[in-house]
């Protein structure tokens, strides 16, 4: 389960492996490792529609963003595997969210994509796994 | 878990004094949680090795125990005092944009193909009036909402054409670059009013006069009808300031609290933590909602009908409309007060005018859950309309109160459709014209359509 980052115009792209981490129980969810190259950096990225409960992206334990709207933050990388998780409630109607990570000014990876129209939950709280 | 999320609430509504983040935050919340999970182990005869949940003798939990004690964990932190900061609710985050510099990333990440924003869903249905109910609801919030998607300003079907002045008033005023609530709050004073003009509705008149009685009563009417409702109570919209202590606050801490929480247990054991924190969120959303929904809400309403190929007969209205919910019972009250001029009771006959009070009620409840369709309910309703004739010394026919109450039942049917089978009992036997089955002053109506479906061949 291995995606290639596509190549943006004007914009030097490394791989971009994502694997899934499995969970440690079967059936229990599991979480994509988003490979950073050393050296590298990483953008999460967060587009939503109508909010009326800040959305929290955290990496490492540490808020990044918590925000109503669409924002784009770099992150601070730290060695190893660290934990970027997201939390969004919904209460309006029409809503949508989608989270992903930039690495090295690629193209976002997309870590997690919901709506209303597709039936998703309204409530999601996910983990991705950062290495670097 | 219910019982946790009301204390939860409390606890966070008498600790709220300020907002916004501060450092260390996330220190706190990291030293609260592993004593939040290490007294969850202990009470349960476990103990923490590397993070991990195990037993005395070193060998692993089972998941079921590792969510039990990451479910009781996660409950003692949303009660702990010492996190009521997590809670209080944070404007400033209201009147913040996305700043110009971040527009790029965010369109590359539209751009990859997951982008949902023009995915929004129909807001409302129509608001043609042509199907009255006994009791009317308060609110408009459901126009609001389309009408800051610029959708469906007219509705229309064989009878009539309805515009919805609320689209009207607020095409165009929604904005890309607010938040929600931002948005919202910018034209409050707007949002509060709503109204709707109907062209072309045909109405007997019995139901513009009141009297049913009068060999004219069941004749059509071409009838241009208007009106105008304002939100004096209440706002059961989620973008609405009164919301801000729950939406910010309680949801927004709830959601911080959660999306750090993975970082603090080790990668092994997400796939059993993230369960059990999107239970505890999605249960706190649902709450939040079922809040919003039964809180109370009154409008005023003014309204006219005026015939559009003769003189006379002009009806103006005046009413107060309201909604409350109790547990899983709502409840809809209407109070008004109408008048119609140059009545007469027969042609060429002296004119006069008909005064009415009147009152609706309507409770709707739902019951039996999952005993006819697992995940549906049986909906019953009862509404009670009770018309009395003010000013009866001025009437030269005669003018009695007249009452109705309708009982109904929608049975659920598959996964969408409904049976719903009515009966109504009136002090005026004219008012069940359009029932299907009438016998003295019952009438019986029902819609067994949905049963098709059994006849019709199934796929897969």
């Amino acid at each position: 389960m291995a995606k290639k980052a596509k190549k943006a115009a004007g914009t030097t792209l490394q791989s971009i492996p994502v694997t899934a981490l499995a969970g440690a129980v079967a059936g229990a969810p599991t979480f994509p490792v988003v490979v950073v190259p050393p050296g590298g950096t990483a953008v999460v990225i967060v587009d939503v529609g109508a909010m009326t409960v800040p959305y929290t992206v955290t990496y490492a334990g540490t808020v990044v963003i918590k925000s109503l709207v669409d924002r784009a933050q770099p992150l601070t990388l730290q060695p190893g595997d660290q934990v970027l998780g997201w939390a969004f409630a919904h209460l309006t109607k029409g809503w949508t969210h989608t989270i992903g990570v930039s690495v090295n000014g690629g193209v976002p990876i997309v870590l997690e994509s919901r709506s209303e129209a597709k039936k998703d939950p309204d409530h999601s709280v996910n983990f991705a796994i950062i290495r670097s | 878990m219910r019982r946790c999320l009301t204390i939860w609430l409390v606890t966070i509504l008498v600790g709220a004094t300020a907002a916004g983040a501060q450092p260390g935050r996330d220190v706190l919340l990291r030293s609260r949680w592993d004593l939040a999970v290490n007294t969850a182990a202990r009470e349960r005869g476990l103990s923490l090795s590397g993070g991990v949940i195990t037993h005395s003798g070193g060998a692993n939990a089972t998941a079921a125990e590792k969510t039990e004690v990451y479910k009781a964990a996660v409950d003692r932190l949303l009660v702990d005092p010492m996190l009521r900061d997590f809670f209080r609710p944070d404007e400033t985050l209201i009147n913040k944009t996305t700043p110009p510099e971040e527009s790029d990333w965010i369109k590359r990440l539209a751009d990859s193909g997951a982008g949902e924003k023009g995915a929004k869903a129909v807001n409302a249905a129509s608001t043609n009036p042509s199907a009255p109910k006994v009791a009317e609801r308060s609110g408009f919030t459901d126009l609001v909402a389309l009408a800051l998607d610029s959708q469906n300003f007219v509705a229309a079907d064989k009878a009539a054409v309805s515009l919805n002045l609320n689209a009207v008033a607020l095409a165009g005023l929604n904005s890309k670059t607010l938040s929600a609530p931002a948005a919202y709050r910018r034209y409050d004073g707007l949002r509060r009013l709503g109204g709707t003009v109907t062209f072309g509705a045909k109405v007997p008149e019995k139901e513009i006069t009141g009297l049913s009685g009068v060999p004219t009563a069941d004749t059509l009417f071409d009838v241009f009808s208007w009106d105008v409702k304002v939100r004096a109570i209440g706002d059961r919209d989620p973008r609405a300031q009164r919301w801000y202590k729950v939406m910010l606050g309680d949801l927004g801490g709830l959601g911080e609290i959660a999306a750090s929480l993975g970082a603090f247990v080790p990668i092994s054991e997400l796939g059993i933590l993230t369960p059990v924190l999107n239970d505890t969120l999605g249960a706190a959303v649902q709450n939040v909602k079922l809040r919003l929904s039964k809180s109370l809400q009154v409008s005023v309403k003014a309204a006219g009908q005026h015939l559009t190929t003769e003189a006379g007969k002009n009806k103006y209205s005046f009413a107060v409309l309201g909604d409350q919910g109790f547990g899983d019972t709502d409840l809809t009250f209407n109070v008004l007060y109408s008048s119609t001029s140059d009545v007469s009771a027969a042609p060429a006959s002296a004119l006069f005018t008909v005064k009415t009070w009147s009152g609706a009620i309507a409770v709707n409840t739902l019951v039996a859950e999952d005993v006819l369709v697992t995940g549906r309910a049986i909906e019953l309703s009862l509404n009670a309309k009770l018309e009395v004739p003010f000013d009866k010394s001025a009437l030269p026919v005669e003018r009695e109160k007249v009452w109705n109450v309708v009982g109904a039942v929608a049975l659920p049917w598959g996964d969408a459709a409904k049976i719903p089978v009515s009966i109504t009992f009136t002090s005026d036997p004219n008012n069940l014209k359009k029932e299907k089955y009438v016998s003295g002053h019952i009438g019986v109506s029902y819609d067994f359509g949905a049963l098709k479906s059994l006849f019709k061949p199934q796929t897969k």
